[in-house]
């Protein structure tokens, strides 16, 4: 399991640019599907038959995008300024070494010094527009030799496991979730379930296509969710525990999940005596918001892992929790009430 | 002659929470039972009731979901926390009892004298602690303001005047549609989750593919004191004639459609412009290949709030343009 998220987690997509995502899980589950294609928004679609035939088609979703920038203008000293793909917090940004485009030309975000800010800059939050990534270009010339607008930014930040089983790495959000899936894929399933590895969804769109072609009629989203128990907030506020197992989640800022889906993965978590814990704070949203407003209705149901710091450079996850999500995701391939009630 | 006001009181003391649709399915099943219409529900929790016929597709819709909270975390000290499920806001639900789907009551309480967020406020179950707490009420647990509805003359106040008076209507409309002349193919949808996502009817209207839909909601009347609406609608002057909100302008067909049936119902509409405001429309007319859509609206005092009130008349008038739509 580990190497396969460090592999996952290492690869370049943000928003609209999952292409090397895509390429590696294709190519990873060529020899285990039954269909496989590409729909025009670029959602890898993976049909995967069962045993048995059930009553319900049943989706497994996961999206392979990850926050980043693009590049939208070179200035006249070689410096690049950029927009945010996906929701950001300008102080996570600051100083972090990203890769440019193909060519993952590195650079760092930058700002200048701390001895220059007047006084009201240094009291606050400076906006993403005040921020340029440097790629040492000696002027715009040379910048445009390397890169070109459009150009997509991701974090550099090499996954690593540190501390008590913990996994520090960009993109935990939400290749936590392709991992669960692919291992569903390569295992032999109970009854026939398509996977759906979806594009777009920090900026909350890509599954929409995918949903409205497959016409599902019950999801199941693996996602990666806010961890805010951290030092400073109140208890009511920390939305889960990392360590504390894979996040059953009942509602959020776009959904709120079917309550027989609800009550169908508790059931499936707790057959298998997996640990979980419910999501305690309603915040975010997953595909689940452009999913089960799709087609015909879809009800939808949501099993998550813990990050810290997510969407940001370094994002932290506990690899118990990612295991109790495969755990609880591999149960529920074998719930009667999902595929057959 | 429906007992319109009988409806009424019943669907406004059984509200339903958001993706809870289902618990009310049995209800809606009673008071349309005996209406000859075909009854049915889907994967999201929308309900139809139909009536074939081999004129114009009519798809006639209204949300069937109230707005309300969802626990979130239960306190070391047995109070529970909570998010907002709809479009009551922090300030309106101070001291404000609710009632869990299990029948159990608790009081909305405040850390600060005006907050601005749910996650400032908590509910008093009366539990001594997390355990006892737990006993009774689970994070994903929603519960409704529960005040008895009252009737003042034709003023009709309730916390949940909206969904129930346009489901009343609907359901009016629903237990007289087969004895009613026309030939219109003609459903009743009563929408799910439209307090967390107006979106969701975009299912329902994609489905039914009518070629007229006709979105019945409430509007805020802008009547009361110190009132900013730009296009003031007034409680007792009639139901209203949306032209336009932030999601839709309605196409002039459609539009059409509504007056000309408000014409020959003898009934004067109100008409308003609501440039600020989204409604389930939104969704509709974008649905399929394109669905012309009017907006018939019901003035409401107090939405938003705990307490709403409508007038019973301007709910009688439009049950009139319903009945002349099909």
């Amino acid at each position: 399991m580990n190497e396969l998220l460090r592999t996952l987690c290492d690869l370049p997509g943000i928003s609209g640019f999952e292409d090397a995502v895509r390429d590696y899980i294709r190519t990873a589950l060529a020899p285990f599907a039954d269909e496989m294609h590409t729909d025009a928004a670029g959602n890898l679609v993976v049909f995967r038959r069962g045993r048995n035939r059930p009553k319900r088609r049943v989706l497994f979703a996961a999206h392979m995008d990850e926050v980043g920038f693009l590049v939208t203008h070179i200035t006249e000293d070689g410096l690049l300024k950029f927009g945010a793909v996906g929701g950001f917090d300008p102080r996570v940004l600051l100083g972090r070494r990203v890769r440019v485009g193909d060519a993952a030309v590195p650079g760092v975000i930058s700002i200048k010094a701390i001895h220059l800010f007047e006084k009201e800059e240094r009291e606050n939050v400076p906006a993403v527009s005040a921020l340029s990534i440097d790629i040492g270009a000696a002027d715009r010339a040379e910048a445009e030799a390397a890169v070109s607008l459009g150009d997509p930014v991701v974090f550099d930040t090499e996954y690593t496991e540190y501390g008590d089983g913990r996994v520090l790495a960009k993109a935990l959000d939400d290749r936590v979730g392709c991992l669960a899936l692919m291992e569903l894929c390569q295992s032999d399933l109970l009854y026939d379930t398509w996977f759906g590895f979806t594009v777009g969804e920090e900026l909350g769109l890509g599954a929409a296509f995918l949903a409205e072609t497959l016409c599902p009629d019950r999801a199941v989203i693996c996602e990666g969710t806010t961890a805010a128990d951290l030092p400073g907030t109140p208890d009511h506020r920390k939305v889960c525990h990392q360590g504390d197992g894979a996040v059953l989640v009942y509602m959020d800022n776009r959904t709120v999940y079917h309550p027989a889906m609800f009550r169908a993965v508790s059931a499936a978590a707790a057959k298998i005596g997996a640990p979980y814990q419910v999501k305690e704070y309603i915040s975010g949203g997953t595909d689940a918001g452009a999913i089960h407003v799709s087609a015909r209705g879809v009800r939808c149901a949501g099993i998550a892992v813990a990050v810290r710091s997510i969407h940001s450079a370094a994002s932290t996850a506990s690899l118990a929790d990612i295991r109790a999500m495969c755990d609880i995701a591999r149960a529920c391939t074998e719930s009667e009430e999902i595929y057959n009630d | 002659m429906t007992d319109l006001y009988s409806l009424y009181t019943r669907l406004a003391a059984r509200p339903v929470p958001s993706a809870f649709e289902a618990e009310g399915h049995a209800l809606l099943r009673e008071l349309l039972s005996g209406s000859g219409l075909t009854l049915s529900a889907d994967n999201l929790g929308h309900f139809y009731a139909h009536r074939p016929g081999r004129g114009k597709r009519i798809l006639i819709t209204t949300h069937a979901d109230a707005s309300g909270i969802m626990a979130s975390h239960v306190t070391e000290e047995g109070f529970i926390r909570f998010g907002l499920l709809g479009s009551l806001t922090p300030a309106a639900l101070c001291d404000r009892e609710v009632k869990f789907l299990s029948g159990l009551r608790g009081i909305i309480r405040s850390e600060k004298e005006a907050p601005s967020l749910a996650s400032e406020l908590y509910i008093d179950i009366g539990a001594k602690n997390r355990a006892a707490a737990l006993r009774k009420v689970r994070p994903g647990d929603p519960a409704l303001l529960c005040d008895a509805p009252h009737r003042t003359g034709n003023r009709l106040t309730a916390n949940y005047v909206s969904p129930s008076l346009p489901m009343a209507l609907l359901a009016a409309l629903g237990t007289e549609l087969s004895s009613l002349p026309g030939d219109a193919d003609v459903t009743l949808c009563f929408s799910a989750a439209a307090e967390v996502d107006h979106g969701a009817v975009r299912t329902a209207a994609a489905a039914c593919a009518p070629e007229l839909c006709l979105l019945v909601d409430v509007t805020p009347s802008g009547d009361t004191p110190g009132s900013a609406e730009v296009c003031p609608v007034k409680l007792g002057e009639g139901p209203v004639c949306r032209l336009a909100d932030k999601g839709c302008i309605c196409q002039p067909a459609a539009v059409d459609a509504l007056r000309s049936a408000a014409r020959t119902a003898g009934v004067s509409l109100q008409e308003e412009l609501r440039p600020a405001a989204l409604s389930e429309a939104a969704h509709i007319h974008l649905a399929g290949s394109g669905i012309p859509t009017a907006i018939l609206t019901l003035p409401v005092r107090g939405l938003g709030t705990a307490l709403q009130t409508a007038d019973l008349r301007d709910a009688r008038a439009a049950l009139q343009v319903l009945r002349a739509m099909v």
